[in-house]
């Protein structure tokens, strides 16, 4: 089944055509690298697809829902979770919270007030769970500025998974994390990624993490797609290969 | 396993009871020592519900109000009014009406305001609470202008309090606002503990990422600023109880700004924050209020609060004396 249909998604900034026509399908469960030079609009879709930004044209069909004209808050209820390219995170609550408050909105349960969240159990073995695959269990309750940012991204990813979503995007989740570190946090990614079976779209800047962490991959340029295939076909592709890899990997 | 929620010293509900227990354990002492002094306390426990509604949008939510004398005014004149026009000096139904009128205004205007965040609501909330003030300041045929309201002594539950002595009145006035504000406090916490509370913070922190886990960042601020104005709207009905008149000070916006003042001399980062920001602030007004400069006495305090102990007096919590005590109530 289908799981996410982009038709001719068009972003204009003044002049700047960041989509540029993007159409696009994802199956249930489908892994997407999504790769670029600067500026080719790769943040822009997510931005568009989250409901970041108002798209100028197009459509998005989730599930087989018009989500269009629909508020970020209904399409992270419908299961569209994203995370952010700068960590993202609730600063002056825990590491902990920062899951705990996550568990709480997708239950919507973040209204209630008659009950202190200490009696809250289940929610709390929910947390725990979350910070144990994301190995953030020891850290449960630093505050974020205490832990390191490759930690911060991971949480970022954390909170996305925390939701429960049917299709998770996570911008550039290696971004800004030292190079020794980076390998560790794409790895509890895709393992999460493949324990819950969703959807995802990666935003990825380092070429050796997809080609190591990539099974399909979408080059986007000038708002337009301009390869879509396997890790190898992407590889083997002489205009990507110009574009992206400059002559590193020829 | 991960372990749970632990709270600093001063965020628990305990150290709460046990400093209003301890406040009003004192109060037959220091009202026999000093009168004046007495009266301050029950200034400093009058305030306790308005700072803690101020607290519950500042600290908690992130949002400043420089205009929370609407809701002082409001409940202070609805106290007068009742007495005024209807002869009522209930003190109950001097509450209750006060509950009532600044959740109506609260839930009239906060569709409007909390859309703005930072200076913008800041200042939107005291054009308001100016608009009110001014309507109580010129409209003197309705509201008696500067001279005010003077009401009598209070009824509780219909039982006069005429005929007492001043001290007798005053331990009864004190002990009725200390059994409200503990009622009070313990709704405020268990409010500020519960999913609610913590999705607030987590607005506080960083809106874009609330929106993005599926919280409805408008709603919650709505939720807050009304339940904020009614905690406010009740230390306005008792204040005007305490110095039995109700004139258009309570509603200017030197008001807000005592109100902004006490919390920051407590600290924001701690529940207990303004409650003890509410007794010292007044101490000290108290004191200041002696000398002409008064004015400069208060601004003095306020800037080495903030250059010095950012996080107010309950700063002190957080040092590693404190600190220490508390991980090892942790861990035993």
């Amino acid at each position: 089944m289908e799981v996410l249909k982009l038709v001719e998604l068009k972003k204009y900034f003044g002049g700047v055509r960041a989509l540029d026509g993007v159409s696009l399908t994802l199956e249930e469960g489908e892994s997407v690298m999504l790769i670029g030079p600067n500026g080719a609009g790769k943040t822009t879709l997510v931005n568009a697809v989250s409901g970041y930004l108002r798209v100028d044209g197009g459509k998005i069909i989730f599930m087989n829902q018009d989500l269009t004209d629909t508020k970020p808050t209904e399409r992270v209820r419908k299961g569209i979770v994203r995370s952010f390219q700068l960590a993202n995170n609730f600063d002056k609550l825990t590491v902990y919270e920062n899951i705990l408050v996550a568990v709480m909105a997708k239950k919507q349960q973040h209204l209630k007030f008659t009950k202190v969240v200490d009696n809250y159990k289940e929610e709390f073995e929910e947390a725990e769970q979350v910070l144990n695959l994301f190995d953030l269990g020891d850290k449960a309750h630093e505050y974020i500025t205490n832990i390191s940012y490759g930690d911060r991204k991971l949480l970022d990813a954390a909170i996305a998974f925390t939701l429960g979503p049917k299709l998770i995007m996570l911008d550039e989740p290696t971004s800004g994390v030292a190079t020794s570190e980076k390998d560790a946090v794409m790895k509890k990614i895709t393992d999460a990624i493949q324990r819950t079976k969703v959807a995802s779209i990666i935003i990825e800047h380092d070429m050796d993490i997809v080609f190591r962490y990539g099974k399909r991959v979408v080059v986007l340029h000038q708002g337009k797609i301009i390869a879509d295939g396997t890790v190898e076909q992407i590889r083997r592709d002489e205009e990507v290969r110009r574009l992206l890899l400059g002559g590193i990997y020829a | 396993m991960v372990e749970r929620i632990s709270r600093p010293l001063g965020d628990d509900l305990r150290s709460n009871i046990v400093l209003t227990l301890a406040l009003a354990l004192a109060y037959p002492l220091v009202y026999y020592l000093s009168p004046g002094l007495g009266l301050v306390m029950g200034y400093g426990m009058t305030w306790v519900s308005a700072l803690l509604g101020f607290n519950l949008l500042f600290g908690y939510g992130g949002l400043l109000s420089f205009g929370h004398a609407l809701f002082l005014g409001l409940g202070a004149y609805t106290a007068g009014f009742l007495y005024k026009y209807l002869g009522i000096n209930n003190i109950e139904l001097h509450i209750l009406g006060s509950v009532l009128s600044s959740l109506g205004i609260a839930a009239l205007i906060g569709p409007l305001v909390v859309r703005y965040t930072k200076i913008f609501f800041a200042i939107l909330m005291l054009a308001i609470a100016q608009v009110f003030w001014s309507l109580y300041y010129k409209f003197f045929w309705i509201t008696g202008g500067t001279d005010g309201i003077k009401l009598p002594r209070f009824t509780i539950m219909g039982i006069p309090l005429e005929g007492l002595d001043f001290a007798t009145y005053h331990h009864i006035y004190f002990y009725y606002v200390t059994a409200l504000t503990l009622l009070l406090t313990y709704f405020m916490w268990r409010l500020v503990n519960s999913p609610f509370g913590l999705a607030l913070r987590a607005t506080r922190d960083n809106e874009v990422r609330s929106r993005f886990i599926g919280i409805d960042v408008y709603k919650m601020r709505l939720y807050a600023f009304v339940i904020s104005a009614v905690y406010a709207g009740i230390t306005g009905a008792l204040a005007v109880n305490h110095q039995r008149l109700v004139t258009p000070d309570i509603a200017y916006w030197t008001t807000s700004g005592k109100v902004v003042f006490a919390t920051l001399i407590g600290g924001s980062k701690l529940f207990i924050g303004p409650v003890i920001g509410s007794f010292v602030f007044h101490l000290v007004e108290s004191f200041a209020m002696r000398f002409i400069y008064w004015q400069l006495i208060m601004g003095a305090l306020v800037i080495i609060i903030i250059m010095f102990v950012p996080g107010g007096i309950t700063q002190i919590l957080k040092t590693p004396f404190f600190g220490a005590r508390l991980t090892r109530r942790a861990g035993g």
